[in-house]
């Protein structure tokens, strides 16, 4: 196995041109998919794509402090809980460390995005999170976002207080609380890792925009630039988020055919149990699809009553109750200091946190009764 | 993958050789200047001479160029963001499909302000990574009193990083060549597939690591590197030169 | 002769239910250098496994100088036994060639220097003493193995447990790997049990072979012995090494007059030349 591992390396190199060659001779879509891909595995950074982290240098000093104020409790509670797990098993660290490895490869492919004619790229979180938990996921988040930054330019030292609420923080619970409350209603391993990725993938992007809108309004209002920034990267992220979704969906569904084993351990499925548990899946079905619109829907609701500053209150509440935490970051007054803005955050965000501390501790007490 | 090491950079060159636990500390220092100033001058300063003892150090101008390919490519969309939606005071208006445009000159200037920022924090950290492995940056960060937990969690990530990816690489070349990429759907199964099998592979590698360190008496805690003691010279020249560069900060 | 390592195993079953080994005898003497030789799936590696006890739900008994591993502590154990994995990926972990090598030692709570010695030592030892400083990732495959060996050794292993030594390597690789272990068993006493299947190497280095088919060790002895049956060889999906194959087919099929069946190049020639001085 090894040799052809070497050959195929070898090869690499002369397969590229080959490869452009026959694209071509495909459709526009396939050409794009194709080489991409290509361009990432053989030199992993030959497109520019642009992520959803927040680069280097963007955010000014007290905005990026105070997203490391916010990061840092989580990813110390991150590292609390690995080190409790890894008491009990020792390969957990090292199991830890590979995931890292796993979510910055999936993030380091560019993914082309017919809709906005750039690439993009996954988070990756998501499938951590379904897997290892969304503490320690946190953890995973931000080793893979300090390897970019220092040797990417993906995101920076600077900004990565904010990447990793972003990536880490939201995107881990959002992936994880959606897996786990679709998966307790009863839906199948691929409705609920797809939901699950696409959820993390726009909780990710809601917040990157927050950061981003904050850190560099200077003393133009914080909403009307946040819609901006959440707008303009609508063309690539919504695209992006389904992408993710059909990812951890598919590494969900091919690690219950292959390893079912990997699932019970790491309690993602109880033993015993099929892919398709008992319960219709209609319900989630629908209360995704209501999820999914309130995500679409919101943008263009206030960008067709071009009221920036009077963003019609019902709706973003409205919002807020559908989904919870991540969503709850848009509900900041826009007339208010950066303090004030900063103190709406950090509510949210430790709020949600709470909830989602005990909500585990609940499912967890109910399984060891 | 392998041009994180392949950089080919001058290990002879002095800032290699520097102990890293200095280079970290004085990068964190400029970080912060530059993301606090507030001219565009100190950043695209600290741009030129970061960007410079690269140069020196062999990187070559095509990976620098890459290196901030994607920042720059965020500096210009902030850019724009300012130039049209920022700001007070017109500077020329332009007619696209019927809107109308309106470029600000103070969001210009925000917008350059940021985007200069970008270029220096960049350059900085460029400079920083390639002048220094990963090892020695862990081994700073622990002895900044990083929990051990995440330096261990992040060696690990490193290491098996290439390990991964070229196991990535033999999947997605057995997929492609039999035509697993050929249609949009078939590429998203195709790439649920690739992750998949990377987290099998993760998980029975970290299952045989583990098995491997156990043999070599593991017992939760890897032994961390131990450091060099700090030399005179190196602290000496760091402090002196952050401090310059303090200088032109309040300047 | 010192019996070191003496494996009884009555039975073992893998958790799904698949019978894996079982009426296993082995005794491995100190100094030994024995191979298992068994086609894929015949159980090899996980015998190592057994030996090195990280498998222990068998029934039987592995003892290690006289003591039950099941009952020893795993520091007591991987203080005399190592095992060495096929994939080298699979166990260097650390980043630099000095760093995995120093890891046993570190953990084993010597002293900096005293560490360093060991990693040298060990590293001279596989050959590899000016690639200390190296990334591991850059080291070629063969490299890797040497370093996996180096990593016990500087523990001061006494017994090297391998999983197919010789596996991806070039033949020059082979030969020298099997030329290291040598060289490792005779000047530094390493006892050495290696898991292989490649027949045409093993007879020119190994004292002594143990043949495992289906989970049962069907045949043990000298190389000469057990390379004896060529039809036996052939029923637990193994075979003679060519030249010997050649050998006994120009003896049985075309009744030259070959006194003895030769394994080796050196042996064969010898037998070649020796039969045609006798032919009139």
């Amino acid at each position: 196995m090894y040799q052809s591992e070497r050959v195929l390396k070898e090869m690499d190199g002369i397969r590229q041109p080959q490869h452009s060659g026959f694209s071509t001779k495909k459709s526009l879509w396939n050409f794009s998919v194709s080489l991409c891909l290509c361009g990432a595995f053989s030199l992993l950074k030959s497109t520019p794509a642009h992520a959803m982290h927040i680069s280097e240098g963007i955010l000014p000093f007290n905005w990026a402090t105070l997203w490391f104020a916010a990061a840092v409790p989580f990813v110390a509670l991150g590292l609390k809980r690995l080190d409790t797990l890894a008491k009990d098993d020792l390969s957990f660290k090292p199991l830890v460390g590979l995931m890292a490895a796993v979510v910055f490869i999936i993030s380091c492919m560019p993914i082309p995005v017919p809709t906005a004619g750039t690439c993009s790229h996954p988070c990756g979180t998501g499938i951590a999170a379904i897997l290892v938990g969304p503490l320690v996921s946190i953890v995973i988040a931000a080793v893979a976002l300090l390897i970019q930054a220092l040797f990417l330019a993906h995101g920076g030292l600077s900004t990565l207080g904010a990447d990793i609420v972003s990536m880490g923080v939201a995107g881990s619970f959002a992936g994880w609380f959606t897996f786990r409350l679709l998966r307790k209603l009863g839906a199948n391993l691929a409705v609920a890792g797809f939901a699950a990725g696409l959820l993390a993938d726009w909780a990710t992007y809601v917040t990157t925009s927050v950061a981003l809108a904050s850190g560099i309004r200077g003393d133009a209002p914080f909403l009307p630039l946040f819609w901006k920034i959440l707008i303009a990267f609508i063309p690539t992220q919504l695209p992006m988020g389904v992408l993710e979704g059909a990812m951890t969906a598919g590494m969900v569904v091919l690690l219950h055919k292959k390893r079912p084993d990997l699932l019970v351990k790491m309690r993602v499925v109880k033993p015993g149990t099929g892919n398709r548990e008992p319960g219709s899946a209609t319900p989630i079905i629908v209360s995704l699809f209501l999820i999914f619109s309130l995500f679409l829907l919101t943008p263009h609701t206030s960008l067709s009553s071009e009221a920036w500053r009077g963003v019609d209150e019902s709706v973003v509440e409205k919002i807020a109750r559908e989904h919870g935490r991540q969503a709850r970051k848009p509900l900041i007054d826009p007339g208010e200091g950066d303090l004030l803005l900063f103190a709406f955050l950090l509510a949210g965000v430790v709020g949600g946190f709470a909830a989602g501390y005990y909500w585990r501790l609940l499912v967890s007490e109910k399984k060891a009764r | 993958m392998h041009h994180f090491t392949r950089h080919a950079h001058d290990t002879a060159h002095p800032l290699t050789g520097f102990d890293p636990r200095v280079k970290l500390l004085s990068s964190l220092a400029l970080l912060v200047m530059v993301i606090s100033c507030k001219g565009f001058a100190f950043p695209l300063l600290v741009a030129g001479v970061c960007g410079g003892l690269c140069l020196s150090m062999g990187v070559r101008l095509r990976v620098l160029a890459v290196r901030f390919a994607e920042p720059l490519f965020i500096a210009a969309v902030v850019l724009i963001l300012k130039l049209f939606f920022a700001g007070k005071a017109p500077l020329f208006s332009l007619h696209v499909l019927g809107w109308e445009m309106v470029g600000h000159k103070d969001g210009l200037l925000e917008g350059l302000l940021i985007a200069s920022r970008i270029g220096g924090a960049v350059s900085l950290v460029a400079l920083l990574g390639f002048s220094t492995s990963f090892t020695d940056l862990m081994t700073a960060l622990a002895w900044m009193r990083v929990p051990k937990g995440f330096i261990e969690v992040a060696l690990f990530a490193w290491r098996y990083l290439f390990v991964l990816f070229d196991d990535a690489q033999v999947v997605f070349s057995a997929q492609k060549n039999r035509l697993g990429y050929v249609g949009y759907r078939r590429g998203l199964r195709s790439i649920g597939t690739l992750a998949g099998a990377l987290v099998i592979k993760a998980f029975d590698n970290s299952q045989t690591i583990t098995t491997a360190m156990v043999q070599r008496g593991y017992d939760g805690s890897m032994p961390l590197l131990k450091h060099k003691p700090f030399r005179v010279a190196e602290v000496a020249f760091s402090v002196v030169f952050v401090a310059v560069m303090g200088i032109m900060w309040i300047l | 002769m010192t019996v070191r390592l003496s494996v009884h195993i009555d039975s073992f079953t893998y958790p799904d239910g698949t019978a894996a080994l079982s009426d296993i005898r082995l005794d491995v003497a100190r100094g030994d250098f024995c191979g298992i030789l068994g086609s894929n799936g015949s159980g090899k590696t996980t015998l190592l496994k057994i030996m090195d006890g990280l498998i222990k739900d068998y029934a039987g008994e592995v003892l290690l100088d006289g003591d039950d591993v099941r009952r020893l502590h795993s520091r007591d154990i991987y203080r005399k036994v190592g095992l060495v994995f096929q994939n080298p990926d699979d166990q260097l972990f650390a980043h630099s060639v000095f760093e995995d090598v120093a890891f046993g030692p570190r953990n084993m709570g010597f002293g900096e220097e005293e560490v360093r010695q060991r990693v040298e030592t060990a590293l001279q030892s596989v050959e590899m003493t000016e690639y200390g400083g190296k990334n591991i990732h850059n080291l070629s495959y063969g490299q890797k193995k040497r370093v996996c060996i180096a990593g016990l050794l500087a523990m001061g292993h006494e017994i090297l447990l391998l999983d197919e030594p010789t596996a991806g390597l070039d033949p020059m690789g082979e030969y020298r790997m099997m030329e290291l272990l040598t060289r490792l068993n005779r000047e530094e006493r390493v006892t050495i049990v290696m898991a292989t299947h490649s027949v045409d190497l093993v007879p020119l280095f190994l004292h002594r072979l143990h043949i495992l088919s289906g989970g049962k060790i069907v045949r043990g002895g000298v190389p000469e012995e057990v390379f004896s049956a060529p039809e036996e060889m052939a029923n637990v999906k193994l075979r003679l090494p060519h030249i010997a194959e050649l050998i006994y087919r120009l003896k049985h099929e075309d009744n030259l007059p070959f006194e003895r069946i030769p394994l080796t190049i050196g042996e064969a020639r010898r037998e070649i030349i020796e039969t045609m001085k006798h032919r009139p």
